[in-house]
């Protein structure tokens, strides 16, 4: 008990995270209150907010039965039982940029970024690791299962600085220097993570297990070449050794998991399927969302991204949305076009489309009837609308094994600090850290807990 | 101690370094000085210059000056990456595109962190080149494919040496051969279906995924020697690093031989060496791709959307204009590479018939590719193609921004602060106005102060739409491309368009300056700062006016601090390495 005590304050501390409840930490791994299912999170990356004034649902109190949503919120309607609709709030370390576009890189660290300059821009380096980080870590470590978290992105078309800049195109981090590549082949996902033993083959065996042998080479070579190095090189080996590890992992995975199979939509794909091409959007979309939600259902993980587009999305256009124009997503968000309403509607449909996928799994429990109750969907975006910020409209979906207080707009949040929702999907998750990134804001957003 | 010397001792004219080293009690940090500068043909000078002396001499009559900055850890670009793979397999390398570069601290393109998802493509397409590129592999290894057994232990361990030595660029040490060693013994053992043949690519792949080839980092293992606060480069990092700047790959033999024999102890050694690269024909693309990226020239413009009222854009458009700039610069450096030329020339080739039209010119059709001089009151150097118009230009149309900018902080190094808090976005969002109206706005708040050093230059542009087509009207009014210019030493000048404002550049000498420091910067991979203005000083001094030969600042720089010597990086395990009594014994 003394050594688990200990290794949580280290935990805790590598984190970046407060001990203040630490007493708190489980002194036993698993899940006390749902034993069967575990918690999971999911988190979808947006750009550039909503249009102005169409995101506060209109009418009086917070429960969201009582209240009206926009006409772009509306594929969400069925849904606002599940929905925790957080007010804007405000990107604490954002205040007082001259581009809120860069919260896209810092927006789910909390902490206070380290500007860099990108010619007639800048952007933003994180200096401390995200949630998805702090939450996969610790998921890892007292789960066993193999991922911190599944990094998935959709095209982003061929963007130029500033949305070229690794800063736009990274909102995890596992520090400062250590971005999260997020993933945009499926096929390379279902290879890595989900092909495994379905099919009994030799040959792929013996392929697996010179990777997994080379590899463990590798991780010890870059070991050995870190120790050459000063603390600020050591940082990019650190990242790129973890990459491996995670490789070594997902190497071994498929034997000691039950996995299931391949998302229909990624088998019924067709091959090829560009996977960097915008008129593969909407199929994408779907398939990644697939991807996430089987990485959750096998263990693989219990975090899972999808970044949607860059931070400012200057090349991103709709080529299969007629209704959004023939403009890029970054233009048409400095106005409340049609355009704008038009592309916000059609994420909002995918969103609704998300949940139907979680809420179809059936995972009978304690605190849930469906992997939808077990499960936090954060869909986030770095501006208010596509002119202001840092205050930032996040919505919340999904029971979190009923950790989560759903079905309201949770008006009195308005103007709080971001952080507190960190700091309360932390501790949703069961990582009972105190603060996120920044000590000075502590404890999660009162009323978003149960 | 004894690590010195096994260090040393492998070449004895690198002890002439040590020596020297040894003798540099009041060490300047500038390593050698240039020789006669380029005569008034724009030839080089000698090949080499006696002059130049040990590395780590210090230089009569300059004031002392302490060690340059610390060197970053810098993995392979795609380009280096691909010409290196090419040059260790013998096979054609298309680098995935998920492996990718960014743009770095010193502002010019380096390759982006590796994680997971970068190093499991690498495992894969890496996987697949070591497999094609066997039958090449075994041969290195100097035997047949299925050697006797009593044969097939040395032949593996000559193929570890050679291999390793290419790839790691510099020989490996007798604990990495026997490590590569025992995993070929253990490929052997372990897998049934695995040969001599198979566990030889089996290294080969292994190899590969090491931050020894991955990361430009060719020092022995071990804590770097360290004497007056500084890390004298070994040969085989000085080798790599001239190999990288001129080829964008790994040594070729003779670089490699020079490293290993000890003969890049002196300046004019380096700079020996440093011309024979430039003198091939592969040394032709070094000024090439530093150009193209001093100046903010995307190389994907074939993939972006660009708006144009008088030609349409296309892909095909876009990667004609790329290639049409580097030809551009190609011939700009086979006629001497001089600032001037750069600036001023006319003289361009042509392939596309849209890019005929932009530029104003006619092309017979299917006449290929095309010489053609352009209107000298239109155009004038590398700003005004289409390429480089192309590359700085705005959704916003708002262009003036982004060229201006391009120009006075790449071109005249000035410093430019970071957007004002109060930032209005929607400037552009008046259709009425034209792009000098528009601008104007910016003199009415807290942006002007720093809009004032950069929307004049740009405003000079005018006359160029989003595509670089000469244009007389914006909007329903004349165009009026004059402006009154800041230059960086605060005088104020009119100019009354582009091709003045291009003359204008042509004959600056803070034009010159910022090339030395914009240079430093590429070769440092980092910005530089107080402890890098000797290496900025010698380039500086390499370039006297605008029609030298700016390969003499290229030359010049592989001899400076930036180029031969690092701080040690903070945390960094060191070793002080120089005694009193080494030099008696040296």
């Amino acid at each position: 008990m003394r050594d688990w005590q200990a290794s949580r304050r280290a935990l805790l501390g590598r984190l970046g995270a407060g001990a203040a409840l630490l007493p708190l930490m489980p002194h036993r791994f698993g899940y006390s209150a749902d034993p069967i299912f575990p918690r999971r999170l999911i988190i979808v990356v947006t750009a550039n907010g909503y249009p102005k004034d169409k995101y506060v649902p209109g009418g009086a109190g917070t429960s969201l039965a009582s209240l009206n949503l926009s006409d772009v919120f509306t594929a969400l309607n069925p849904w606002k039982g599940k929905l925790l609709m957080l007010p804007p709030m405000e990107c604490t370390n954002a205040i007082g940029s001259e581009d809120y576009h860069r919260a896209y890189s810092m927006m789910f660290t909390g902490g206070p970024p380290v500007s860099k300059p990108r010619g007639a821009q800048s952007v933003w380096q994180p200096t401390r690791p995200s949630i998805d980080q702090i939450i996969g870590s610790e998921a890892v470590k007292r789960e066993q299962v193999v991922l911190r978290s599944l990094p998935l992105q959709l095209p982003f078309g061929n963007p130029a600085p500033p949305d070229g800049t690794l800063e736009a195109k990274r909102a995890f981090w596992g520090g400062m220097n250590q971005p999260v590549t997020p993933e945009i082949s499926p096929y390379r996902v279902v290879d890595q993570h989900f092909g495994g033993k379905a099919v009994a083959d030799p040959a792929m065996d013996r392929l697996r297990a010179e990777k997994k042998s080379m590899l463990d080479y590798v991780a010890k070579d870059l070991e050995r070449f870190a120790m050459d190095l000063g603390s600020e090189d050591k940082s990019s080996i650190v990242s790129h050794l973890q990459g491996v590890r995670d490789i070594e992992k997902s190497l071994v995975a498929p034997a000691m998991l039950a996995l299931p199979g391949v998302p229909a939509s990624v088998a019924n794909a067709g091959q090829p399927l560009d996977f960097n091409s915008l008129a593969q959007y909407p199929k994408l979309l779907e398939i990644q969302f697939d991807l996430a939600v089987a990485a959750l259902r096998s263990n693989l993980t219990r975090v899972a991204t999808v970044q949607l587009g860059p931070a400012w999305g200057d090349d991103l256009g709709f080529p299969w949305l007629p209704a959004a124009g023939r403009d890029v997503w970054h233009r048409i968000a400095h106005s409340d076009s049609d355009e704008k309403q038009a592309w916000d509607t059609w994420l909002m449909g995918r969103f609704a489309a998300l949940l139907q996928r979680l809420d179809a799994v059936p995972e009978v429990g304690p605190n849930s009837k469906t992997m939808l109750d077990n499960t936090i969907v954060l869909w986030a975006t770095n501006m208010l609308d596509g002119n202001h910020g840092p205050r930032l409209p996040w919505l919340i979906a999904g029971g979190g094994g009923g950790r989560l207080r759903v079905g309201q707009y949770l008006r009195s949040g308005e103007n709080q600090s971001i952080n507190r929702v960190l700091t309360g999907l932390c501790n949703a998750m069961d990582v009972p850290v105190d603060y996120v990134g920044d000590a000075t804001i502590k404890g999660p957003l009162p009323g978003m807990l149960v | 101690m004894f690590r010195l010397i096994a260090l040393c001792s492998s070449c004895a004219r690198w002890l002439l370094c040590c020596a020297a080293l040894v003798g540099g009690s009041a060490c300047t940090g500038a390593i050698g000085v240039k020789g006669d500068p380029p005569n008034q043909d724009g030839e080089l000078p000698p090949e080499e210059d006696d002059r130049l002396g040990p590395i780590g001499e210090p230089i009569a009559g300059q004031p002392p000056s302490g060690p340059p900055g610390p060197r970053p850890l810098l993995r392979l670009d795609r380009t280096e990456l691909a010409n290196t793979l090419k040059d260790l397999l013998g096979v054609e390398v298309e680098v995935p595109s998920t492996i990718f570069d960014t743009k770095g601290r010193s502002g010019f393109t380096q390759g982006a962190p590796f994680t997971s998802v970068e190093a499991g493509i690498l495992v894969d397409w890496t996987g697949k080149l070591t497999t094609d590129a066997t039958d090449t592999l075994v041969t290195l290894a100097g035997c047949t494919a299925t050697p006797a057994e009593g044969e097939r232990d040395a032949c593996a361990k000559t193929f570890i040496e050679r291999f390793g030595r290419r790839a790691f660029r510099r020989p490996l040490t007798q604990e990495e051969t026997d490590d590569l060693f025992n995993y070929y013994r253990e490929r052997l053992r372990k897998e049934s279906n695995h040969d001599h043949r198979t566990s030889l690519r089996s290294l080969a792949w292994l190899m590969l995924q090491s931050p020894r080839f991955l990361y430009h980092w060719e020092k022995t293992p071990g804590p770097s020697p360290v004497q007056d606060g500084r890390v004298v480069l070994g040969p085989h990092e000085i080798a790599a690093r001239l190999s990288y700047l001129f080829w964008a790959t790994m040594p070729d033999a003779d670089l490699s031989a020079a490293a290993d024999g000890g003969d890049l102890g002196t300046g004019a050694a380096i700079q020996k060496q440093a011309r024979r690269l430039l003198a091939d024909p592969r040394g032709a693309g070094a000024a090439e791709r530093f150009i193209l990226q001093w100046f903010g020239i995307r190389q994907d413009l074939a993939s972006i959307k660009v708006e144009s009222g008088a030609v349409k854009f296309t892909p095909a458009l876009g990667a004609a204009m790329v290639a049409e700039s580097r030809r551009f610069v190609r011939n700009v450096v086979e006629q001497g590479a001089t600032i001037e030329t750069l600036l001023t020339s006319r003289e361009t080739s042509i392939d596309h018939p849209d890019l005929a039209r932009i530029y104003g010119v006619s092309v017979p059709s299917g006449a290929g590719l095309t010489q053609v001089s352009l209107d000298p009151t239109r155009r004038s150097g590398l700003l005004t193609t289409p390429a480089f118009l192309t590359s700085r230009s705005l959704h916003s149309g708002l262009n003036p921004i982004s060229r201006g900018l391009a120009i006075v902080e790449g071109l005249l190094c000035m410093e430019v602060p970071a957007p004002p808090a109060d930032v209005n976005l929607m400037l552009a969002a008046d259709p009425t106005l034209s792009t000098r109206e528009l601008l104007a706005k910016h003199a009415e708040n807290s942006c002007a102060t720093c809009h004032r050093l950069f929307d004049p230059v740009g405003m000079t542009f005018e006359h160029y739409d989003g595509l670089g087509a000469f244009r007389t009207m914006d909007r329903n009014e004349p165009v009026d491309s004059s402006a009154m210019v800041t230059l960086p030493s605060g005088e104020e000048q009119a100019i009354a368009n582009a091709v003045e404002m291009a003359s204008v550049l042509a004959g600056s000498e803070d034009v010159l300056s910022c090339l030395a420091q914009k240079f430093t910067r590429y070769v440092l991979g980092r910005p530089d700062d107080e402890a890098d203005a000797p290496s900025v000083a010698l380039a500086r001094a390499a370039l006297p006016s605008p029609t030298d030969d700016l390969r003499e600042l290229m030359v010049a720089v592989t001899t400076s601090p930036a180029f031969v010597m690092r701080a040690p990086a903070r945390d960094e395990i060191v070793q002080e390495r120089i005694q009193p009594e080494v030099k008696e014994q040296l």
